[in-house]
């Protein structure tokens, strides 16, 4: 048991730790004569309270789960309040923070006496927004959990602990006890459990022959023998011990993992490395101590790289795109587990003269309180592998959001933009106020799109819109619907490669979250070389903008692809879409800025029937077909703008040959019955 | 003879690394500092007892430097790039990384 475990039941019991809420109904505004009915319920979240126990940091942090993403994760540097408690400002914010405007919290913890543990913690949020309390439910005197498995190379020894009187160099007031790695941790704040499938003996053929591991043996043997291994991240390590590295006795240890998508869970020890080997001048009988003392540093050590801990000489280092989480500055003279003893001022025995075995508190704020996809081993691409799985789902939803496609399967072709159906519906059997436009600004809706054997991307519209906040009643059983176009944005192409897809959509409710179903798409590989070679030119920026805004009058090069794709691929889908905008544009009289010199001047173009009527006969060739790529709503939409142009261009003959289905809105911004939405 | 050990160790990111050793010249491209180790890569190189002059370029950056260390039985160097200055130290023991 851990000195933390074994204090007496009466001494006054740390009020530090995990402090969770969850599963409280939200009020949502009633409807007149209508009853109050609660929406999408469930929503947890976490507070990690840090002041006092074992190296308090003075600091509270929390998730908030608002929104899809999820989570906004805040950190507070708290001082003792004069009522009680404590307060402080809010530093930093992770997630949805646009959100989460506030900047102040108090605390204060509910607990029946000094020597009882905690019961709840109340945390009153303040500044940047109404002043708002929620009340946590204690959990553990931890911050996190996690789990440690040790195995070793045959031939080598697990070294887990060390007793901190064996070697007479030491701090006066260090503890004289045996300490273990999975200690060290958990006065770092985490409930470290040991593997039951550790002490696994990896044969050392694994090494190759040369009996020494690179770092890809290492992966391999992580994958074979960690029990706990697992295509996800998760609070787990893999540590091992082995003789040598193949670079030879300078290398002591290495947190191996760095290959693949999960990384930092494996970390391995070198027992005979130069950590093995005392300085000429150690006495023989402390030798042995001497040794002990280096592996079980260096255990402690490489275990703080799984964690995402730098070196301490490297805390402020930002390399090849990658920083510090927060400002920070090198200490090397820092008597933490991240550096390296013998290269402090004096050397190692003036590291260990005043070393305490311990992480400093920087890395310990870093562990214990920032956002956990930071620190947790094996978290990697964002939303990859995890995405809305993780999203809390309504026990009992009112509203459901769905998305759909018009087309008879789920295959598009190669270049064939895809634009998704949404429909948020109220499944309950109360009316329900929701925002008038709540899908038609994009403002609220996160959308992911992964391709099989891709990270996951979070798709981001080319532009949010931004509308009065009407409500409108949505009775039971009615619907809002508008469309989206989600194969390209401002970072990029989100659909464009052949392959599978996974697409997935969630609206984020005030602070709720309404997840969609998850669509999978095909999409085909190009039929011939002229589709692979407009390609090159066809996922670009300028072509996803113009297909985004039905069309521009600057991005001139985009409309040339887009109308090498009218001439040149006229019996593809991807056609059908680039006839609307290239129709849209040179179908209207426009105005162009330009500068003559200094001087700003407008240049009218006038509108080109004819080559607008001409770029359109791949819309008007087939309606069903092009219903079925574009998508009811903007087919309807499309119709109804192209035939009013035409109409007032003085071609109606042509108009006439645009199929109206009745439906002049781009979206149903009025809810709508399933009726009517299901005639499409 | 005399053993040189030299470690490309801190601040290299994707540099190419001249290490000239009494106009012996090696060169190194791509050279990345495996920052959990503080280690990029090692090489060695046989010279004659005494002192010995070790250029340091680091062309693209543009970073150089010259040092004299004096070589018997095995020396190991570390050269680290830090900033716009390269820093090299030297032990008859061999450095640690971990």
């Amino acid at each position: 048991m851990s000195s933390d475990e074994t204090a007496s039941a009466t001494a006054p019991q740390p009020v530090s730790g995990l402090y969770t809420w969850q599963d409280t109904p939200i009020d949502v505004q009633p409807i007149a004569g209508a009853p109050a009915a609660p929406l999408l319920p469930i929503r947890s979240e976490e507070l990690r309270l840090d002041v006092d126990g074992r190296y308090p940091q003075m600091t509270a942090s929390g998730i908030a789960t608002i929104g899809l993403a999820g989570r906004v994760a805040w950190i507070a540097t708290l001082t003792p309040a004069a009522g009680g408690g404590w307060s402080g400002a809010i530093w930093f914010k992770d997630g949805l923070t646009a959100i989460f405007g506030y900047t102040k919290v108090s605390i204060t913890v509910q607990q029946p006496n000094v020597n009882a543990a905690p019961l709840s913690a109340t945390v009153t949020f303040s500044d940047g927004g109404p002043v708002f309390t929620r009340v946590y439910q204690y959990a553990s005197r931890f911050f996190h959990t996690m789990n440690m498995e040790f195995d070793c190379a045959t031939g080598s020894a697990i070294n887990l602990d060390f007793d901190t009187a064996s070697h007479p160099n030491r701090p006066t007031s260090l503890a004289k006890e045996k300490l273990t790695i999975q200690e060290v941790f958990k006065r770092a704040g985490f409930d470290v459990t040991t593997s039951a499938g550790s002490n696994t003996k990896v044969p050392i053929s694994g090494a190759g022959g040369n009996a020494k591991w690179s770092n890809q043996e290492l992966h391999d043997a992580m994958q074979v023998h960690w029990s706990q291994r697992a295509a996800e991240a998760k609070w787990a390590v893999w540590v091992f011990f082995a003789s040598l590295h193949e670079q030879g006795t300078s290398l002591g240890g290495i947190m191996f993992d760095d290959i693949g998508a999960q990384q930092r869970q494996g970390a391995a020890i070198f027992n005979d490395a130069f950590i093995k080997v005392p300085p000429p001048g150690e006495p023989p009988p402390t030798k042995a101590a001497w040794v002990d003392r280096m592996n079980f540093w260096t255990a402690c050590h490489e275990t703080g790289h799984t964690f995402n801990l730098a070196h301490s000489w490297q805390k402020a280092l930002a390399s090849g795109g990658k920083g510090p989480w927060i400002p920070m500055t090198n200490l090397p003279e820092a008597r933490t587990f991240m550096n390296y003893p013998y290269n402090v001022q004096g050397s190692t025995p003036a590291f260990f003269k005043n070393f305490e075995y311990r992480f400093i508190d920087q890395e310990l704020l870093f562990m214990r309180h920032a956002p956990e996809r930071f620190v947790e081993q094996g978290n990697a691409v964002w939303f990859d592998h995890h995405g809305f799985e993780q999203a809390n789902v309504a026990k009992q939803p009112a509203l459901k959001f769905e998305i759909s496609i018009d087309k008879p399967s789920a295959s598009y072709e190669f270049l064939e933009p895809v634009v998704l159906e949404m429909r948020l519906t109220n499944i309950s059997d109360q009316a329900q106020l929701v925002p008038e436009n709540i899908l038609k600004s994009l403002e609220r809706v996160t959308a992911i799109v992964k391709r099989d054997g891709d990270p996951a991307k979070q798709y981001a519209p080319y532009a949010h819109y931004c509308y009065h906040a009407d409500q409108v009643p949505l009775k039971p059983g009615e619907c809002l619907s508008d469309s989206l176009f989600i194969s390209a944005g401002t970072t990029g192409w989100s659909v464009s490669e052949p392959g599978y897809y996974t697409i997935q959509l969630a609206l984020d409710y005030g602070a709720e979250e309404i997840v969609s179903n998850v669509m999978r798409i095909r999409v085909a590989i190009a039929n011939d070389r002229d589709e692979e070679r407009i390609a090159q030119d066809y996922f670009s920026d300028h072509v996803g903008r113009i297909l985004a805004f039905d069309g521009s009058t600057f991005l001139t090069k985009g409309n040339g692809i887009l109308q090498s794709v009218v001439d040149r691929l006229p019996h593809c889908n991807a056609a059908i879409h680039a006839a609307v905008p290239l129709a849209l544009t040179m179908g209207q009289q426009t105005q162009v800025l330009s500068y003559d010199g200094a001087t700003p001047k407008l240049t009218q173009t006038n509108a080109d029937i004819g080559a607008a009527t001409a770029s359109l006969a791949p819309l008007m060739a087939d309606t069903a077909r092009a219903i079925a790529t574009l998508g009811a709503i903007d087919y309807d939409y499309y119709a109804a703008r192209l035939g009013n142009m035409l109409t007032q261009a003085g071609v109606p003959n042509v108009a006439e040959r645009l199929t109206i289905r009745g439906e002049k809105a781009k979206a149903t911004s009025r809810p709508r019955s399933k009726g009517a939405s299901a005639q499409k | 003879m005399a053993t040189l050990n030299i470690a490309l160790e801190e601040g290299f990111d994707n540099d190419q690394v001249i290490v000239t050793i009494n106009g012996k010249r090696f060169e190194r491209s791509g050279v990345t500092t495996k920052l959990q180790i503080g280690l990029a890569e090692m090489f060695e190189t046989n010279v004659s007892d005494g002192t010995i002059t070790i250029d340091v370029a680091l062309p693209e950056r543009p970073l150089n430097g010259s040092y004299q260390v004096e070589a018997k039985d095995t020396v190991f160097v570390g050269i680290s790039a830090e900033g716009q200055t390269i820093r090299l130290r030297h032990s008859s023991q061999t450095f640690g990384y971990a």
